[in-house]
């Protein structure tokens, strides 16, 4: 077997009897050199070179390159929990050979994996998750980061995108789990910014006049010989506590005073209250919205399932999107996004009521199997019904294979609910018609969804 | 008719005293003026005038030990054991949590409770309103949990206190303060008083009780040095001195026991009246005898038969000590005795004389009350709330000069002769049929 072991530290000489290692400078790594070995050990003496070369190789778009597996030389026990999860064991100095087993397994896995190319960005993210799920055997768990903004972190999936602080991140895995390509365990619930999709917030009790944070909070207390109730200030002389009705000292709870309640003041504007408000500062873009506003969102530990890992070896081959793209014109996502912030514009200065849905086939995959020869008069069946009910001038555009956004203009949510129920109920009917086979009912899982084009996020259209 | 016949009687009860010679009052009255008058009024009114001069003079020490304790901050762990307590535990919590003194943790040990204690204590350890809670799932006894509790604590004091007891907000610094003021004091009891004072009859007369033989009584043998007992239900031990005999032995009477082995180290037993604390009393008459007969059956037991090494001139005798022990043992047990004498004696020396003798002898002790009630009345903090009880002061010779006198005696006679106290309830049985094996 070859090994290639990248360090840059020239005295550092690993061996292994009969199999060849050969040693390479961090700098001169690229994938033609590493598609020329089977494995790759990495020196974590400096960890950010580390995790540059795991990160340069995890995103590879040579997926021979991305999924090699990947050992680590760390005797000064440096990796952190980011390099650990993206890399596939441990090299221990003078018992090297017992990496072999591992790595050979992991090649043999990835020896199963028939070839697979999509011009769909998310689907091939998707794919590459499924496949280092599938040679790696393992579960998909985050790990805890104060530099990831979301706090929570998955670093094989984060890697696959441009920008690693990409909260498509999540999506993307709650797509896969909604799909049955994952199943995912809950691990937390978090809170995250509905501007910057950041989980480092500030959750702040603030006055409802003047949204101040800088409060007081302090006890009441009822005396009871006299009644008089106010807050503990108000009593305090020194150490003793001395009603300022009827000047007794209150010497003993439960017996002289009970304090029933506390209450609130303001230190900036002098209010009191007993029920302040909830605020959220996010730490990160500095918004401030109300806590209900904030996108609470389940951290889970993915592993694959029997239909993912069905895909991660054949791939996605089945894509309603792919279906049909060439009988309904599809915006891309990008450009989607502007004629959204177009619209929302136009709403504000003109106040047209414009719509945004969504609509997913959850078991696409099903369909996969079950369509055989018949795919194209389905594709031109499905694209007539959605021609015949909406206009020319609503757009769609494709989020995965199996998700479309559809942009109804000068619509409100409501009559863009009937008629995506009606493509809905049409859809559904021309699948059961065309699917069902000896007695056995395919039922589609078909899912809507719609909100007012201003309130447009990923969540709230899911 | 009745009305003129109490008149009647009136006039011939005034003629006779008026026309009765000193010498004859005093052979009439030998028991109260010899022993109570000297005892209760005379000698209680000069330690008390003592002490409050004392303290007037010393104040500004006293506030110096203030000082010093709000600057070393010593930590201090509130043990409380108990059993079926849980209502109480939340009252007692919310008090400690009250306190001007907050360096302390406060540990709950049940001792086997069978309702919703283990609950109630749980909730308030997850609202980390107590530092830990113990429980023995099978009931070893007072003794056992507090222990348990010692054995637990981090505290270089340790503050005892019955689940069911509450303090007032400065308790805590109060009973401190003397140890900054005398490095001699092992223990520090605390002024227990009745929280549900006016209940019924049966408090109302244990609150006047515990106002005349704690907080009078306890502040005059304290400052005599005789104290041989710090409350149960609101003491602060030092830590190193309780820990050298391994806390607490066997009860009932525990709190007797241990002031006593305190005092035979040689520390002093001290009584705070300033450290107010309040316990909910037995509400019925029956329950009320069985914790008397309890806690004087202990008198027999500890002071006359665990600690009697006390009268005899060991290495460890202190004078003091055997003051204490004599006093205590005189005035409770011989003088109930001669009481029964003096009765006696009245009964078969002046049968025709006794429809004004009886009279008397009540008045001279309602009156002595009344003197006495006016010096707890000049101790009190609540002062007006307590005056409020004056009005009952007429039962109280009854109270205290016959149904108690009379309890008393009857528990001292069964203890004496058949130790009764092996077989009371309030501890399990496997622990007293050990405990009289060994004889403690």
């Amino acid at each position: 077997m070859r090994f290639i072991f990248i360090t840059d530290d020239i005295s550092l000489k690993i061996y292994c009897e009969g199999q060849k290692i050969e040693i390479i400078n961090p700098e001169k790594v690229n994938t033609e050199i590493l598609t020329n070995y089977e494995a790759v050990i990495l020196d974590t003496g400096n960890i950010q070179i580390a995790k540059n070369v795991l990160r340069e190789i995890r995103e590879s778009e040579k997926e021979e390159v991305a999924l090699k597996p990947v050992l680590i030389f760390d005797p000064q026990e440096m990796a952190d929990e980011e390099i650990i999860s993206v890399s596939d064991g441990k090299v221990i100095p003078g018992k090297i050979e017992e990496i072999i087993p591992l790595t050979e397994n992991i090649l043999k896995l990835y020896s199963k994996l028939s070839e697979f190319k999509t011009e769909n960005y998310e689907t091939n993210i998707m794919v590459r998750i499924l496949r280092f799920l599938y040679t790696r055997q393992k579960k998909l768990s985050p790990v805890i980061s104060t530099f990831s903004k979301f706090g929570y972190f998955y670093p094989i999936v984060a890697y696959q995108f441009q920008e690693i602080q990409d909260f498509r991140v999540y999506e993307i895995l709650a797509r896969m789990e909604s799909e049955n390509l994952l199943s995912g365990t809950f691990l937390d619930r978090i809170h995250f910014c509905n501007k910057c999709h950041s989980g480092f917030m500030n959750f702040r009790e603030i006055c409802p006049n003047c949204r101040s944070s800088y409060l007081k909070v302090e006890d009441l207390i009822h005396h009871f010989p006299c009644g008089a109730v106010y807050p503990q200030s108000k009593f305090l002389v020194g150490e003793q506590l001395i009603c300022p009705k009827c000047n007794k000292i209150l010497r003993h709870i439960g017996m002289d005073y009970e304090k029933p309640s506390s209450i609130f003041e303001c230190r900036s504007c002098g209010a009191t209250f007993q029920e302040p408000s909830v605020e959220v500062f996010c730490l990160y873009c500095r918004s401030k919205f109300p806590v209900e506003e904030s996108i609470i969102w389940d951290i889970k530990i993915y592993e694959l399932t029997p239909g993912g890992e069905n895909c991660a070896i054949h791939g996605l081959r089945f894509s309603i999107a792919d279906l049909l793209k060439d009988k309904l014109e599809f915006v891309e996502y990008g450009l989607f996004k502007k004629f959204i912030s177009l619209e929302k514009e136009r709403k504000k200065r003109y106040g047209n009521e414009s719509s945004i849905g969504s609509f997913q086939i959850k078991n696409f995959q099903d369909i996969y199997i079950l369509i055989g020869e018949r795919k194209n008069e389905l594709a031109i069946e499905i694209a007539e019904i959605i021609k015949g009910i909406l206009r020319k001038s609503d757009l769609i555009s494709v989020l995965n294979e199996s998700t479309f956004l559809i942009l109804l203009t000068e619509t409100p949510p409501e009559k863009a609910k009937i008629a995506l129920e009606r493509v809905k109920t049409e859809i559904d009917n021309v699948l059961k018609n065309n699917l069902t086979f000896q007695g056995k009912e395919f039922i589609p899982q078909i899912s809507i969804n719609v909100a007012p084009v201003d309130n447009f996020s990923l969540n709230t259209i899911f | 008719m009745k009305i003129i016949i109490f008149f009647e009687y009136g006039k011939d009860f005034f003629l006779f005293w008026k026309t009765a010679h000193f010498l004859k009052i005093f052979r009439f009255f030998w028991f109260f003026f010899v022993f109570e008058f000297v005892r209760y009024v005379v000698f209680d009114f000069v330690v008390v005038v003592f002490f409050k001069i004392k303290n007037y003079f010393k104040r500004s020490e006293y506030e110096k030990a203030r000082e010093e304790l709000f600057i070393k901050k010593p930590f201090i762990s509130v043990i409380s054991p108990g059993r079926n307590e849980g209502e109480n535990i939340l009252k007692l919590v919310k008090t400690l949590h009250e306190q001007t003194y907050r360096n302390f943790e406060i540990i709950i040990i049940d001792d086997g409770s069978d309702d919703s204690t283990p609950q109630i204590c749980r909730t308030l350890l997850k609202e980390g309103k107590i530092a830990k809670y113990l429980r023995n799932d099978i009931r070893g006894g007072k003794a056992s949990v507090a222990n348990l509790g010692l054995s637990e604590a981090k505290g270089d004091f340790i503050l005892h206190i019955d689940a069911d007891t509450s303090l007032d907000r400065d308790a805590i610094e109060k009973i401190m303060i003397p140890f900054f003021i005398d490095s001699k004091i092992g223990v520090v009891g605390g002024n227990v008083k009745v929280r549900n004072a006016t209940e019924n009859l049966c408090t109302i007369l244990q609150a006047i009780e515990y106002l005349k033989t704690i907080t009078v009584g306890r502040t005059v043998l304290s400052q005599l040095n005789t104290l041989r007992i710090a409350s149960g239900a609101f003491g602060v031990f030092r830590r190193d001195i309780i820990e050298r005999f391994g806390g607490w032995d066997v009860g009932p009477g525990m709190d007797g026991d241990i002031a006593v082995k305190i005092r035979k180290l040689g520390y002093r037993v001290y009584f705070e009246p300033k450290a107010v604390c309040f316990t909910s009393p037995p509400k019925t008459f029956k329950a009320l005898i069985k914790q008397r007969l309890r806690w004087s059956r202990s008198l027999v037991r500890f002071r006359m038969r665990k600690h009697r090494d006390i009268f005899f001139p060991t290495e460890n005798f202190y004078f003091s000590n055997f003051i204490s022990f004599t006093e205590n043992i005189f005035y409770s047990v011989v003088l109930d005795l001669k009481w029964l004498v003096y009765i006696t004696d009245m009964i078969l020396h002046f049968p025709s004389t006794l429809k004004y003798i009886l009279p008397a002898n009540y008045f001279l002790y309602l009156m002595s009350n009344l003197f006495q009630f006016f010096i707890i009345l000049w101790f009190s903090e609540r002062k007006k709330e307590e005056l409020k009880l004056i009005i009952y002061l007429p039962l109280v010779p009854i109270y205290v000069g016959i149904f108690m006198r009379l309890l008393r005696t009857y528990a001292y006679f069964q203890e004496f002769f058949f130790k009764t106290s092996y077989q009371d309830p309030w501890n399990p049985g496997k622990v007293s049929k050990k405990a009289k094996e060994i004889g403690i």
